[in-house]
């Protein structure tokens, strides 16, 4: 997760981020889409071409049905895929990404 | 209301006006709502509890509801426009259209100001204020926040633009609804536990874009080219058909590639 605070949507513990375009965060430095606090749920979101990590979890935290491409570093660290998600190019539904 | 009784009501007001200006008291429009405009601001009070020249002070003696009805010019940055102080709950402020001008011009993408003090647009700030609303209208170049509210505060249809701190920010269980916060020094809008953000967007603020406490919601909202994160909330709050974009610097650059 960056310290620099540069990220698309930073959500504390147990948040719902939902339906949201996170697109190209973190131009001066790296900057995740989406960077999550404890148990957070990441739902149906388009997460596109971040400079760090599309989807970060601190710890638990579960995504599903989000579209996550061109992300610099990962399209997803921690957290629980559960299903529909899309990462990078694959050309398939992931249950899990990467 | 009918057409007449309003007609009525409306000479009734103006008789009452006319008999309040002959003995100097407060200015009302039409309907009893407290005129503030640059002539009595900057001049000799607009209204009871207001002493000469800025900021106009709002301490609810006079009544709860109020209006601009011309553009308020402050020449220094350490000067706010309007003080609510006291114990005030309820009190609305309609900039009817009209802005809020202060000294301060911002660049870039994110903002960089000319200069920053504490000179506000709109503060309602203290533990014995609460539920102030400010709507329609636009507050540029302030030397402080555009407005910084204490809880349960709304702001509605208001711009908020080029301001050397945040362009708004708001206590517990406030209500944010189509507003914008652009090129402001600090941070777009930042609002405590339990508030309300729908249709807000923040472009090229200095810091974070939108930022929200504790049991947040942020609705159908824009972040865009801020300099910090574009959409940061604390714990159990819900982001729900935002646009968070290019936030986090030098977000122009990202164009010319």
């Amino acid at each position: 997760m960056s310290a620099n605070g540069d990220t698309g949507i930073r959500p504390g513990t147990a948040s719902l981020v939902i339906e949201n375009t996170i697109v190209a965060n973190g131009d001066r430095v790296a900057g995740e889409g989406v960077a999550c606090g404890t148990g957070c749920r990441v739902h149906g979101n388009t997460v596109r071409a971040n400079t760090d990590t599309g989807l970060d979890f601190s710890l638990d935290g579960a995504y599903t049905d989000n579209n996550i491409t061109a992300n610099t570093l990962l399209p997803v660290s921690g957290g629980t895929p559960r299903g529909g998600n899309f990462c990078d190019g694959t050309g398939v539904v992931a249950a899990a990404c990467p | 209301m009918s057409v007449i009784a309003h007609g009525r009501s409306r000479a009734l007001a103006a008789a009452w006006a006319a008999f309040g200006l002959a003995l100097g008291a407060d200015a009302r429009a039409a309907d009893g709502v407290l005129e503030i405009n640059q002539t009595c601001a900057a001049g000799a009070g607009c209204f009871t509890g207001d002493t000469p020249g800025f900021p106009v002070q709002i301490t609810g003696a006079a009544g709860r509801s109020y209006a601009l009805t011309s553009d308020l010019f402050v020449a220094d940055i350490d000067t706010r426009a309007i003080l609510a102080s006291g114990t005030i709950r309820g009190i609305t402020i309609d900039l009817g259209g009209f802005t809020i001008q202060g000294p301060v011009t911002c660049v870039g993408q994110p903002a960089s100001c000319t200069a920053n003090g504490i000179g506000s647009g709109i503060q309602a700030l203290g533990p014995t204020l609460s539920g102030v609303t400010v709507r329609n209208g636009t507050i540029r170049g302030m030397g402080g926040n555009g407005v910084a509210l204490s809880d349960d505060c709304v702001v509605q249809q208001v711009n908020l633009v080029e301001n050397a701190d945040s362009g708004a920010s708001g206590g517990i269980g406030c209500r944010i609804e189509d507003v914008s916060a652009v090129r402001n020094g600090a941070g777009g809008i930042g609002v405590t536990q339990r508030s309300f953000l729908r249709r807000v967007v923040a472009r090229a603020n200095g810091t974070v874009g939108i930022f929200a406490s504790a049991g947040s919601e942020v609705q159908e909202s824009v972040a865009v080219d801020n300099g910090g994160d574009g959409i940061a909330c604390q714990s159990g709050c819900s982001v729900q058909t935002a646009t968070s974009r290019d936030n986090g610097g030098f977000a122009r650059r990202r164009y010319c590639r």
